[in-house]
């Protein structure tokens, strides 16, 4: 039921086919598997007999009604570094400093289903080849002869072709890293996102047709999820503000549903990589986006964390994206396009907080809760005046908030900012002055949010900050996890 | 009693330290935003919604 297949190199991986049979496709596994995965991965465990509920879902739903026999279990592949040593007869897992999980990177489902084979799959980054620096993650539990090993990485699986498409495996991805990463919603199966994208049972092979967007919208909304769908202005690949809220909402640890409109193609996207920062002395004013050098993303026809470019060069970018969906939770009000066009404004204060010059300022915007942003802050109280603490601490903030950071062209080198500004993800459109706390290192402007809406001079106070000897704050990175390549 | 008073208190009560902020230094923001951000908020975000719902039909099958 077990067979351990050590790796002296990627091409060992054709070995698969010796060991499992070919209704789950061990060579196309393997390719894909030599062409994507690091040299890191130096064992592979064959676990056999496998209860996939995913494919289970799909099995009593589908294939058990078809005249041809399928297997109603899986093979599942689990990967692990070179100090892991397996013992067959014992059926034990052994390694030197017996610290299992630290030597995991992830497993994957294949389904005995013929074509498109790889189902529910979580594998590390740090093992994918050419993976982008930051991705969004959870801790994923898993059972193995009777070890509980995690990985950290993000859902996903080839689509099914004949009764799930892209689309199916995109949501699925989704909702299944919200599932493992938040206690609030629910899991869900395949079977179950081909269910939700439609009011009622299509039957047959109706999925294989295709979802709209709509549906993929659906499918969020029956999840208990609030998604707000983005689409890319008739100006196309010019609508930057789009490509600035596409990166604004995954920096905020948002996995995004994207559609590729002139393919038909849906993906996830679930992490970016910066360029790396070159002081270019260039005046204008610059967003997040602009530093963008590729973004991550989960397309069910490669193994996960493809690499795309940001800009158009290739035939594959992110300027095919002209569409997008985000689940967000409930309780953000202030759509992304306020805080697109209300962060520059904010350089009109910029005389009484204190601003560097709006020409030499790299703007970047996201989505947190307050506690995070508390946590943060306490993390870091030596960068700030304790009254400025004090202020962080006290403000009856919002559960949602959007931070926009101001930094100079050095400061965003060495991850640093000059400004900080806190807006209420719950105000309306027609805010005046939609903040909670606007700050520099020198200058803080504090917003009664009671009272600031219906007079902005009662409402709103400032505070002299002390020099706390350090010449920049830290930028806020906190939603997604840094890719350590092995 | 006297925790009842704390909560009642705002931030500005709380914090030693704030101070009123000349409205003249804000008005060049606030005629900013009435003028022209929460104008254009208004019809950027209206704009997004024909967009999406033209976008909702798209086939999405490969």
């Amino acid at each position: 039921m077990y067979t351990w297949m050590p790796l002296t190199s990627r091409a060992d991986l054709a070995g698969l086919s010796k060991h499992i049979s070919a209704e789950y496709s061990p060579e196309v596994v393997a390719k894909r598997l030599a062409d994507g995965i690091s040299e890191a991965v130096k064992g592979v465990l064959i676990e056999r007999n496998y209860i996939d509920k995913d494919y289970r879902s799909t099995y009593y739903n589908f294939y058990a009604k078809k005249g041809q026999h399928y297997r109603a279990d899986c093979v599942r592949l689990h990967f692990f570094d070179q100090t892991i040593t397996f013992d067959d007869k014992a059926l034990k897992l052994g390694c030197p400093d017996n610290r299992l999980a630290d030597h995991y990177f992830g497993y994957m489902v294949l389904r005995p289903t013929g074509i498109a084979t790889i189902g529910r799959s979580v594998v590390s980054p740090d093992v994918r080849s050419g993976a982008s620096r930051f991705i969004i993650s959870a801790d994923h539990k898993v059972h193995l002869l009777g070890y509980k090993l995690r990985v950290q990485g993000f859902p996903s699986m080839d689509q099914h072709i004949d009764i799930a498409v892209c689309a199916h495996a995109a949501c699925w991805s989704i909702l299944r890293h919200y599932s493992e990463r938040y206690s609030i919603y629910r899991e869900f199966l395949t079977h179950d996102i081909t269910m939700m994208a439609q009011q009622f049972n299509p039957g047959g092979l109706v999925p294989s047709k295709g979802l709209e967007v709509s549906h993929a919208e659906r499918v969020f909304q029956e999840a208990g999820t609030f998604p707000v769908h983005v689409a890319r202005g008739k100006s196309g690949k010019a609508d930057l503000s789009f490509y600035r809220q596409l990166s604004a909402y995954v920096e905020s640890g948002f996995p995004l549903f994207a559609a590729m409109h002139t393919r038909g193609h849906a993906i996830a996207v679930v992490g970016y990589e910066w360029r790396t920062p070159v002081l270019t002395g260039t005046p204008g004013l610059r967003y997040a986006w602009d530093e963008v050098q590729s973004l991550a993303v989960v397309d069910d026809n490669y193994l996960p964390y493809l690499s795309i470019p940001a800009k158009a060069g290739t035939p594959y970018s992110a300027e095919e994206i002209d569409a997008f969906i985000v689940a967000l939770p409930e309780k953000v009000f202030y759509p992304a396009d306020a805080v697109d066009r209300l962060a520059p404004a904010l350089f009109k204060l910029g005389a009484v907080v204190g601003l560097p010059p709006k020409d030499e300022t790299i703007i970047r915007y996201f989505i947190t809760t307050g506690s995070a942003l508390r946590r943060f802050v306490r993390d870091r109280e030596s960068e700030f005046d304790p009254k400025l603490l004090q202020i962080v601490m006290t403000l009856p903030l919002a559960q949602f908030i959007w931070v926009v950071e101001f930094a100079t062209e050095a400061e965003w080198a060495v991850g640093q900012i000059a400004a900080r500004a806190i807006v209420d993800a719950t105000a309306s459109l027609r805010e005046v002055m939609p903040l909670w706390l606007f700050h520099s290192r020198t200058q803080a402007l504090v917003f009664d949010r009671q009272t600031v809406t219906l007079d902005l001079q009662t409402g709103m106070r400032g505070l002299k900050i002390s020099d706390m000897g350090h010449t920049a704050f830290t930028r806020m990175d906190q939603n997604l996890r840094p890719t350590q390549t092995k | 009693m006297s925790d009842d008073k704390e909560e009642k208190k705002g931030v500005f009560d709380l914090v030693e330290g704030l101070t009123v902020i000349d409205p003249n230094a804000l008005a060049e923001f606030k005629q900013e935003m009435t003028e022209a951000v929460i104008p254009e908020i208004v019809k950027i975000v209206e704009e997004r919604r024909v967009l999406a719902a033209e976008s909702r039909h798209w086939q999405l099958k490969c």
